[in-house]
């Protein structure tokens, strides 16, 4: 098996095993959808109107939680050195490590998004446009994650340093993907542009930030 | 005189702009000053104890 | 890295210039803005009095995102040359660049009110303006959060030049989200056609903080070579007391 291959799955089967796996970001999100309206009041116009919004912004905040573990704890057992030496390219190396962490507990996030418009009252059309745009999003928002955790990687207590790292980099793909499904639900026919809009973003992150994640893996192990 | 400082009714809010953006770049000129004191201090204690 | 500062000459001539230079020019520039804006320019047939503020708000705001890209700049010459005085350039620059960002969002706030009748409106350009607050303080908390030094200089030049490409695209998609609303404005006002009596007073005011920036950054500069030049002093001092205790056991 290729090595990146193996570092996929390696990836993948941490991410599933350790801390819940799949029920890490995924719960996040479900909690998260579930609060809102708690928050917002039940008006149903109201929550379908801004349901896409809620949605995106919910999945965003979710895949920032397991961005610590990602680098951080490669940072701290050393296994960051072996990666870089190893041999294998650091730029796919990354990219196989996000892509399998976020293989093993992103995967929910459409779903969920999908049920969650459903539940704030979208009807089936522009809630599909909605978890599709999720599913776009998702390279982009576990990506610059990524990029985040392995900046801040081994850094103490470093979530709050890894949000705020990563929120301006996340604005352009929540405008678009929110915007996907708030087009579908009011019929401005911008749906299919924002959709365009957030694969483009998500695209070009995956073309360009193993390179600043490579980079920043080997800044931090001076 | 009271006619300027009334700004055209419009005092409220343009004083404040002018007297945050003066306060704000006096500031950062003052920290600089201070922050060079501090510096020159520190370097010259610590070559003072080299002799 | 270091050893730029233990022999500091070149930037020492340089700034002996350039810092008195700069720091009259910025007073005496601000001198005249002041007067410009205020005696030599009269009110606006739309905004009235209000226009003023103008004259410190996109200054601001315009050194917010002006510092932003030289601190881009920095991190890249930086990264690439491994120069030690572009990472305390880079290092000096970013506080300067995070106030003049949230003066530029409180003098946008008191300039919006009477024009929109509201304390904050999310269109783009205001909007972007806060998502620049939040880049500047990302990358001031990346630096404060490593304690080693070089780490801090090599990770913080790669945050900040992501941060530039990223603020391009948030440029665009910000543009794009607000476009299908603009906000209701109490005063009407069609754009951007600036009077000449209101464009001396803009460019003189944007001028006078530019070289105002220009001597905070190169007087810090100055502060910080010093600073970096006390670090290595110590750590000498420090490896040569660890030496002495290893040669005494």
């Amino acid at each position: 098996m290729s090595p990146l291959a193996s570092i996929f799955i390696r990836e993948a089967r941490l991410a599933w095993a350790g801390g819940g796996g799949a029920a890490g970001p995924a719960a996040f999100f479900l909690a998260a959808i579930t609060l809102a309206p708690l928050a917002i009041g039940p008006a149903p116009d109201l929550l379908a109107a801004i349901a896409a919004g809620i949605m995106s912004f919910a999945a965003l905040l979710s895949v920032l939680q397991s961005a610590d573990r990602l680098f951080g704890d490669d940072h701290g057992d050393g296994t960051a050195e072996l990666y870089l030496l190893s041999g294998v390219t650091p730029v796919w190396l990354v990219l196989a490590k996000v892509m399998g962490q976020a293989a093993a507990t992103l995967w929910p996030m459409p779903a969920i998004g999908l049920v969650g418009a459903l539940m704030y009252g979208v009807p089936i059309g522009p809630a599909l446009v909605g978890a599709l745009a999720l599913l776009a999003a998702i390279p982009a928002l576990a990506l610059i994650a990524g990029f985040a955790g392995a900046l801040a990687a081994g850094i103490r207590r470093s979530g709050l340093l890894i949000a705020l790292i990563a929120t301006p980099m996340m604005v352009p793909v929540l405008i678009f993907a929110a915007g996907a499904g708030r087009s579908a639900f009011d019929g401005d026919e911008r749906a299919l542009a924002n959709l365009m809009l957030t694969l483009a973003v998500s695209l070009g992150t995956t073309a360009l930030a193993p390179f600043g994640i490579a980079a920043a893996l080997r800044s931090r192990l001076g | 005189m009271s006619e300027f400082l009334a700004m055209g009714g419009y005092a409220a809010f343009v004083w404040p702009t002018w007297v945050a953006s003066v306060l704000a770049l006096v500031g950062l000129a003052v920290h600089a000053l201070l922050e060079r004191r501090a510096a020159r201090e520190a370097l010259r204690r610590l070559e003072e104890d080299e002799a | 890295m270091l050893s730029y500062f233990s022999n500091p000459q070149r930037f020492d001539q340089l700034a002996r210039v350039l810092i008195p230079l700069f720091g009259g020019l910025a007073l005496i520039l601000l001198g005249v803005g002041v007067w410009l804006s205020f005696f030599a320019s009269p009110p606006d047939y739309q905004q009235g009095e209000t226009i003023r503020i103008m004259y410190v708000h996109v200054p601001a705001a315009y050194m917010a995102m002006a510092l932003y890209a030289a601190l881009a700049v920095a991190s890249f010459v930086y990264f690439v040359w491994r120069h030690a005085l572009a990472d305390a350039a880079a290092e000096v620059i970013a506080p300067l660049g995070a106030v003049f960002t949230i003066l530029a969002l409180f003098t946008g706030s008191l300039w919006g009110k009477p024009m929109w009748g509201t304390w904050w409106e999310w269109d783009a350009r205001m909007t972007s303006v806060l998502v620049l607050l939040l880049v500047y303080l990302g990358y001031m908390a990346l630096r404060a959060a490593l304690e080693d030094a070089q780490q801090a200089a090599r990770t913080g030049a790669i945050l900040a030049m992501a941060g530039i490409i990223n603020l391009v695209i948030v440029k665009f998609s910000v543009d794009w989200w607000s476009s299908l609303h603009q906000p209701a404005s109490v005063i009407r006002f069609d754009g951007p056609t600036i009077h000449a009596s209101q464009l001396w007073p803009l460019a003189v005011m944007a001028v006078a903080y530019t070289f105002l920036a220009g001597w905070l950054v190169l007087y810090r500069l100055r502060s910080q070579a010093l600073r970096r030049r006390a670090r290595t002093l110590q750590r000498q001092r420090e490896q040569v007391a660890r030496q002495l205790e290893e040669a005494v056991s």
